[in-house]
C-alpha cells in the first residue's frame, strides 16, 4: 500500500515534472521565437516610432504625415538603407504611427507602448508642442533619442533632457523670414495681430509683434482668442477700428482661421497686407480667389538641389503637394536630421545615435546648415510664400520675394 | 468707440443672439414639456451640422436646401430619443426620473460626441461650409448677409412655432401639457406621444441652429455640451417656460459677447455665465419667470 502510494504518488510528481517541463518548453516554444523575432528585427532595420494626430482638433493638420514617412523610407529602403558604418552594413528603416488622438495622456501611453512593446531605436515626435511635451517623459524613462518636428516652445525645454532636440527655431522666431518681406514698405505704419490661444501660438504672434515693432510698425492690436470661438465678429470690429495696414492670424486649426477671415471680409476688414500662419489646402480652398496675395509660409522655397528633388518626390508619391500641409517641409526636414544622425552615429546605440542627434551640422537645401542650440533649439524658420491663383508662391529669397509679391490692398 | 463701430456690434449681438435663441427655444420646450433637462440638445446642433456639411461636401448643393431635407430626420431622431430613452423612465417617482434623465442625456451626449469624433477619423476634425454671400453696406456700416439671412430665417422658425402653438390642435396640447401635465391627460392629451413630438420640434430647432454654426463658422464633435450650457444660461436667464424670456435672454447673451468680444476676446465665452450670476442675483426667477 505504502509503495503503492509512494509509487502513486511518483507517478504523479512524475506527471507533475512532465507537466511542468512541457509547459516550460511549449511556453519557450512560443516565447522564443518572439524574443529571437523582436532582435531580428532590432538587428535588421532601424525602427522609428511616433504619433500622429488622426483623431481630435489636430487631425487635419497630420493628413498625408504617416504616408509621407513610409514614401520616404521607401525611397531610402530603394537605395539599400541607412548606412550604419559601425556594423558594417545597410539597414532599412520602418515608421510606427499611432494615433494619439490630439490627447497629450494618450500621447504618452503610445510612446511608452512604442518603447516597451515595439521597442522602437528612435522616437519621431507628434504634431504640436502641447503633445510633445507630454511624449517627452518617454525618452528620458526609456532613454531613446526623441526628434521632435512641431514642436519649438519654451515649455519643451523647461525640464533638462538630453534626449531630446527640435529642429525648430523658437516660436518667437516664426516670422522672422516672413516680416522683413515688408521692410522699407513706405505705405505700412501700423499692425494687429490675433492668435488662437494655444501653446504655439502665444508665443508665434508676441514673436511676430515684436518683429513688427522693430521694424518700425505699431501693434494697434494683439490679443489672443480662445480655441473655441467661432464669431469673430467683435475682434474684426476691434482690428476694423485701428484700421491696420498690416493684419496677421496665426493658429494650428484651420477651420478657426477660416471663419476668422470669412468674417473679416464680411465686415469689410481690409488690410494692405494679410498674413495667415499655417495656411494649407484648406484655407485656400475655403477663400477661393478672395485668399489670392494673402502671405503665409512653407518649410522650403523653390529650388532644383537634390533634396528639394527629395521633398518633391515624397510629396508626389503621397499625392500632395508640398505646400499643401504647411508642416509637410518640416516633417522631411526630420527624416533627414534622422538620417544624418544615425550615418554619423553608424550604430543603434542609443547614445551614440544620441550625441549624433546634438551634433548634427546638416546643410540642406543647399544654403541652409542645421545646428542645435545649447537647450536643443534648432534652425528651422518658415519661409515666406504667396497664395496666387489656387497654388503657393515662393517669396525666396528676400530680394526676389519683395519683387515678386503683390500687396492684397483690400481687395478679397 | 466709434459710433459705427458701436452700431455693428449691437447689430451682430443681436443676429447673433437670434441664433442662440433659437437652440434655446428647443431646449425649453423639450423641458418645459417634459421635465427632462435633454443634456444631448447640443449634440443634435452638431450632428445636424456634421450631417450637413458631409451632404454638402459629397452633393455640393447650398446648405439652406440641405436644412431642409435634414429637418424630418432631426424631428425623427428626436422623437425617438425619447421614445426609446426616455419614455422607460417615465414611471419612476420624479426625484429619481430627474436624475436619470440628466445622466441618460449625458450618456447619450457623451457617446455621439464619442461617435461623430470617430468618424472624423482621418478628416480634418472641425467641419465648415464654404458659403460667402455679398456683404451689404450701409454708409459704414457693414451688414453681414449670411447672418441676416440666417436671422431672417430665424424669425420665421419663430413666428412658425407661434402660429403652431397658438392654432394648431398639437400646439394647444403641447402648451396643455407644458402647463399642467395632468389636467391634459384628463382631458384626453396622448402626454406620452405630446413629449415625443416636444423632443421631435425640439431636435429640429437646435439641428436648424447647427446648420447655421456650421455655415457660419464650423462644427466639431466636442461643440455639444458647451453649447447646450450656453442655451442652459438662456432659458434660466429668461425664465423658465418663457418664450419671450429666451428670446430675451438669447439677445443678451448675443450682445454681452460682442461688446465683452470687442475689448477682451478671451472673455467673449464667459459673459454668459456672468451675466446669468447677475440676472439671477437681481431676479432668481429670471427675467419672465413667475
Amino acid at each position: 500500500m505504502g509503495t503503492e502510494h509512494s509509487h502513486d504518488h511518483g507517478c504523479l510528481q512524475l506527471g507533475r515534472r512532465h507537466f511542468l517541463t512541457l509547459a516550460a518548453a511549449t511556453a519557450g516554444l512560443v516565447i522564443l521565437p518572439l524574443g529571437l523575432g523582436r532582435a531580428r528585427a532590432a538587428g535588421n532595420e532601424i525602427l522609428v516610432g511616433g504619433t500622429l494626430a488622426q483623431s481630435g482638433p489636430l487631425s487635419g493638420a497630420t493628413t498625408p504625415m504617416k504616408a509621407l514617412a513610409e514614401a520616404w523610407a521607401k525611397r531610402v529602403n530603394d537605395g539599400g538603407g541607412i548606412l550604419l558604418s559601425k556594423l558594417g552594413k545597410k539597414l532599412p528603416i520602418r515608421f510606427i504611427f499611432y494615433d494619439d488622438q490630439t490627447s497629450p495622456p494618450e500621447a504618452l501611453k503610445l510612446y511608452e507602448r512604442l518603447a516597451t512593446v515595439d521597442k522602437v531605436d528612435l522616437f519621431i515626435g507628434p504634431y504640436s508642442s502641447f503633445l510633445t511635451n507630454a511624449a517627452l517623459q518617454a525618452s528620458l524613462t526609456h532613454k531613446i533619442p526623441f526628434f521632435m518636428v512641431e514642436a519649438n516652445d519654451d515649455v519643451l525645454f523647461e525640464k533638462p533632457n538630453p534626449w531630446r532636440v527640435t529642429g525648430l527655431a523658437p516660436a518667437a522666431t516664426e516670422y522672422t523670414r516672413t516680416v522683413p518681406l515688408f521692410e522699407g514698405r513706405g505705405d505700412l505704419k501700423t499692425v494687429a495681430l490675433l492668435g488662437r490661444e494655444n501653446l504655439h501660438e502665444r508665443q508665434s504672434v508676441e514673436g511676430a509683434a515684436q518683429a513688427f515693432s522693430k521694424m518700425g510698425l505699431k501693434v494697434v492690436y494683439n490679443s489672443l482668442a480662445p480655441a473655441d470661438t467661432k464669431d469673430f465678429s467683435s475682434i474684426v470690429l476691434a482690428m476694423k477700428q485701428e484700421s491696420p495696414d498690416v493684419v496677421l492670424v496665426e493658429a494650428l486649426v484651420p477651420p478657426w482661421m477660416i471663419a476668422f477671415l470669412k468674417q473679416a471680409r464680411e465686415l469689410g476688414l481690409n488690410p494692405k497686407e494679410l498674413i495667415v500662419g499655417h495656411a494649407g489646402l484648406p484655407v485656400m480652398r475655403a477663400m477661393g480667389a478672395s485668399g489670392d496675395h494673402t502671405v503665409a509660409f512653407t518649410y522650403y522655397f523653390d529650388g532644383d538641389t537634390p533634396d528639394h528633388q527629395e521633398l518633391y518626390a515624397i510629396s508626389k508619391a503621397v499625392g500632395v503637394e508640398p505646400w499643401s500641409y504647411t508642416e509637410i517641409g518640416l516633417r522631411y526636414r526630420a527624416f533627414r536630421r534622422i538620417k544624418d544622425a544615425l550615418e554619423r552615429a553608424g550604430t543603434l546605440d542609443a547614445e551614440a545615435v544620441r550625441e549624433a542627434m546634438w551634433s548634427t551640422d546638416l546643410h540642406l537645401y543647399g544654403e541652409e546648415v542645421i545646428k542645435h542650440d545649447a537647450r536643443g533649439y534648432g534652425t528651422d524658420i518658415p519661409y515666406p510664400v504667396e497664395i496666387r491663383g489656387g497654388v503657393i508662391q515662393s517669396l525666396w529669397p528676400l530680394a526676389k520675394g519683395r519683387s515678386a509679391h503683390v500687396p492684397k490692398n483690400g481687395k478679397w | 468707440m466709434d459710433l459705427t463701430i458701436g452700431v455693428q456690434l449691437a447689430i451682430n449681438g443681436i443676429l447673433l443672439g437670434g441664433v442662440y435663441a433659437l437652440a434655446a427655444f428647443g431646449l425649453s420646450l423639450i423641458f418645459g414639456v417634459s421635465g427632462v433637462l435633454n443634456l444631448a440638445h447640443g449634440e443634435f446642433l452638431m450632428a445636424a451640422g456634421l450631417v450637413v456639411w458631409w451632404l454638402w461636401d459629397k452633393l455640393g448643393l447650398n446648405p439652406f436646401l440641405l436644412m431642409a431635407a435634414v429637418s424630418p430626420l432631426a424631428f425623427a431622431a428626436g422623437y425617438l430619443f425619447e421614445k426609446t430613452l426616455i419614455k422607460p423612465l417615465a414611471q419612476r417617482k420624479e426625484h429619481v426620473r430627474l436624475a436619470s434623465a440628466v445622466l441618460v442625456t449625458l450618456g447619450a451626449a457623451l457617446i455621439m460626441e464619442d461617435v461623430a469624433d470617430y468618424l472624423s477619423l482621418g478628416t480634418q476634425y472641425e467641419k465648415s461650409v464654404d458659403l460667402f454671400l455679398p456683404t451689404l453696406v450701409l454708409g459704414k456700416v457693414y451688414l453681414p448677409s449670411l447672418k441676416l439671412v440666417m436671422f431672417g430665417l430665424v424669425l420665421a422658425l419663430i413666428v412658425a412655432l407661434f402660429l403652431f402653438l397658438k392654432h394648431t390642435y398639437l400646439g394647444l396640447a403641447v402648451q396643455a401639457v407644458t402647463q399642467n401635465r395632468r389636467g391634459a391627460l384628463l382631458n384626453g392629451v396622448n402626454t406620452q406621444r405630446i413629449n415625443a413630438i416636444a423632443f421631435g420640434i425640439g431636435t429640429v430647432l437646435a439641428a436648424t441652429a447647427g446648420v447655421f454654426e456650421v455655415v457660419h463658422s464650423y462644427v466639431s464633435p466636442n461643440i455639444g455640451l458647451p453649447l447646450t450650457l450656453k442655451y442652459l444660461c438662456i432659458i434660466v436667464m429668461g425664465g423658465l417656460g418663457s418664450f419671450l424670456g429666451v428670446a430675451l435672454g438669447g439677445v443678451i447673451i448675443g450682445l454681452g459677447e460682442s461688446v465683452v468680444g470687442f475689448y477682451q476676446p478671451a472673455w467673449g465665452q464667459t459673459v454668459a455665465f456672468l451675466l446669468l450670476v447677475a440676472i439671477l442675483l437681481i431676479r432668481p426667477k429670471g427675467l419672465f419667470g413667475r
